[in-house]
């Protein structure tokens, strides 16, 4: 009997390639900590850390919300809405990342102008923190919403069903059985996307006009001002989120894991 | 080993010889030249030197672009692994660049006769030859002010007189030297620059200036779209405009000169070809020629006598815009710029 296979080889190296990912910066940040960390870290890091977390929990938050409220509507859907409601969410993941974000540069100059004309004054949409916000929560609601309806998947409509000749209210339904379904994908939904969301740097770029600075943008402003160790110091702080985002991913599969195994 | 596996195998290394064959081909009859910055900065850069120096010499010259990222350009040299042939680097960059030995000597270079630097200009070297003046200005929207707009720095500070939103370069780099103007300082006295002073002046423009911009075109692009009334912006990309030229207004008061250089990469594989590139793109007829196309002032004197005098008082280096403005100083920057910068990102995140 062969003792390693090619599937066990497979199945090594994947998780090797994911963690080395994660293993080689914190190492070199530990190499670097202390002697060559740039003055200017603490100048900088904390503040953008700062705008990172804040704006990019924001977007997710609305993203899951969204994307939730959509996965259940899609869930009670009749099965040709279902797969057109499918449809729809998918093409939105296929705009271009940049294309979306100067489409919707376009059009929030657009509102501006229209109302601009019927106010008589200028509400200023682009080149904001809202605008920011606005954008990344559009492209992050399919992801969403993907997440949140692979998380309902067990929910048969024969249990449903069951559950009404029972006599349980509509209302009743939806609060004990799937909202704490929907839940549960909907805080892995959350931590997956914000490990996305806290790594964005080009709509804050562009829809923020150079006033809503991520760690990732920073970094980049760097990169191109001919800094690129420091650009690489301040890229490697987002381990700091992103460690705190892996631990409570790990903590939640643990506990689901726990429950099924009746710990 | 599985015989699928095996077929598997052999698949991948051939795409992988296939790739660096490709990846090696034509190198030594090909030349890389690279533009600071795209749009029609690197439209004039292809018309004014790259087809007519293929069309003279047979040889390919491929042109890129790169956004003057100096980290780049010290990683390629320092890995050995140079593919840029040609490079445009700034004045600061150069300045950088020569002390830490990452440009090659090159092996032709201009001569004395066909190339004369501006009165006080730098000469050229065996390292770098200065190519082209840009300038940085005041423009503003005339549909916001179709009588007068802001003309000089302190107008655009003024939002008493000149009210609405503005744009800056996410730079440093010549807005502190204009908020040192706007504060009253003479263009002699500028440097060594008040950094603090500066700062305190910037900090009053802060919650109106809307879009802290990062490339040529987007001035131009907020500027006619009325997304702000005035900016900062790079004289040719207005020039470049053409027929809408005429919707953006500019003035040529305490506007920055900065100079760019031609250098050859340390490391680049046809240093020979390089240097005559260089030294082709340097004669005055070629450098007149994209002073037509992008508005930007030739390095070269010479080549003045070679520009339409429709186009001259658009060109930083005409003598009448030249008394108006100041020559940003890349000693200065070249030695303080890591600093100012952290203090400014900082800054703007406040």
């Amino acid at each position: 009997m062969k003792l390693v296979t090619t599937r066990h080889l497979f199945s090594l190296a994947v998780p090797l390639f994911l963690t080395a990912a994660y293993l080689a910066p914190l190492a070199s940040w530990i190499h670097n900590f202390g002697s060559a960390v740039d003055s200017r870290l603490l100048m900088i890091a904390p503040k953008q850390l700062w705008t990172t977390i804040i704006y990019s929990s924001a977007a997710t938050a609305i993203a899951v919300a969204l994307g939730g409220a959509l996965a259940i509507y899609h869930r009670f859907l009749v099965p040709d809405g279902r797969r057109w409601l499918s449809l729809l969410v998918c093409l939105s993941l296929f705009v271009g990342f940049i294309a979306r974000n100067f489409a919707w540069l376009a059009i929030l100059g657009f509102i501006e102008e229209g109302l601009s004309s019927v106010l008589g004054v200028r509400i200023y949409l682009a080149y904001s923190a809202f605008a920011v916000v606005l954008v990344m929560t559009s492209a992050l609601v399919p992801l969403a919403f993907f997440v949140i309806s692979n998380g309902l998947r067990p929910l048969r409509d024969e249990q449903l069903e069951a559950a009404q000749v029972m006599g349980v209210a509509p209302h009743q339904l939806f609060r004990a059985v799937i909202v704490p379904i929907a839940l549960r994908s909907a805080s892995l939904a959350f931590l997956l996307i914000l490990a996305i969301a806290s790594a964005y740097f080009v709509t804050p770029r562009i829809l923020g006009g150079g006033k809503v600075d991520f760690i990732g943008t920073t970094a980049v402003w760097f990169l191109n001002h001919g800094d690129s160790t420091f650009a690489n110091q301040l890229g490697l702080t987002l381990l700091v989120p992103g460690s705190l985002i892996s631990a409570s991913l790990a903590l939640l599969v643990m506990r689901w894991r726990g429950r099924q195994l009746g710990f | 080993m599985k015989p699928r596996l095996l077929v598997g195998l052999l698949l991948i290394l051939g795409v992988a010889l296939a790739t660096w064959l490709y990846l090696k081909r034509g190198r030594g009859r090909e030349l890389i030249v690279v533009s600071y910055g795209g749009g029609a900065y690197q439209a004039s850069h292809k018309r004014a030197f790259i087809e007519p120096y293929q069309a003279q010499t047979g040889i390919r010259v491929q042109s890129v672009v790169w956004g003057a990222e100096f980290g780049k350009l010290q990683e390629m040299v320092r890995s050995g692994a140079v593919p840029w042939d040609v490079v445009e680097v700034t004045a600061s960059q150069f300045l950088r660049g020569s002390r830490e030995g990452l440009f090659a000597q090159m092996t032709t270079l201009p001569d004395a006769e066909e190339f004369k630097p501006l009165p006080g200009g730098p000469t050229i070297s065996p390292l770098g030859v200065p190519n082209v003046y840009w300038s940085t200005v005041v423009a503003f929207d005339p549909h916001a002010f179709p009588q007068v707009g802001p003309s000089t720095w302190q107008d655009f500070w003024d939002l008493t007189r000149f009210p609405g939103p503005r744009a800056l370069y996410d730079n440093p780099r010549g807005n502190l030297e204009f908020a040192l103007l706007a504060d009253g300082v003479s263009p002699a006295n500028l440097y060594p620059l008040d950094v603090t002073r500066a700062f305190r002046k910037l900090d009053e423009l802060k919650p109106h200036v809307r879009v802290w911009w990062s490339d040529g075109t987007e001035p131009v692009q907020l500027l006619l779209s009325h997304q702000v009334v005035s900016s900062s912006a790079w004289s040719g990309r207005i020039v470049a405009l053409g027929e809408r030229e005429k919707e953006i207004r500019y003035s040529w008061k305490g506007a920055a000169h900065e100079l760019d250089y031609w250098i050859v990469p340390r490391g680049s594989k046809s240093i020979d070809s390089a240097s005559a590139f260089i030294r082709f793109a340097s004669r005055p007829e070629e450098m007149a020629a994209q002073a037509r196309l992008i508005g930007y002032g030739p390095a070269n004197s010479q080549a003045l006598n070679y520009v339409d005098a429709k186009i001259l008082p658009h060109l930083p280096t005409a003598p009448a815009n030249w008394a108006l403005s100041f020559v940003i100083n890349a000693t200065w920057w070249a030695e303080h710029e890591q600093e100012v910068e952290a203090f400014w990102v900082r800054w703007k995140g406040q």
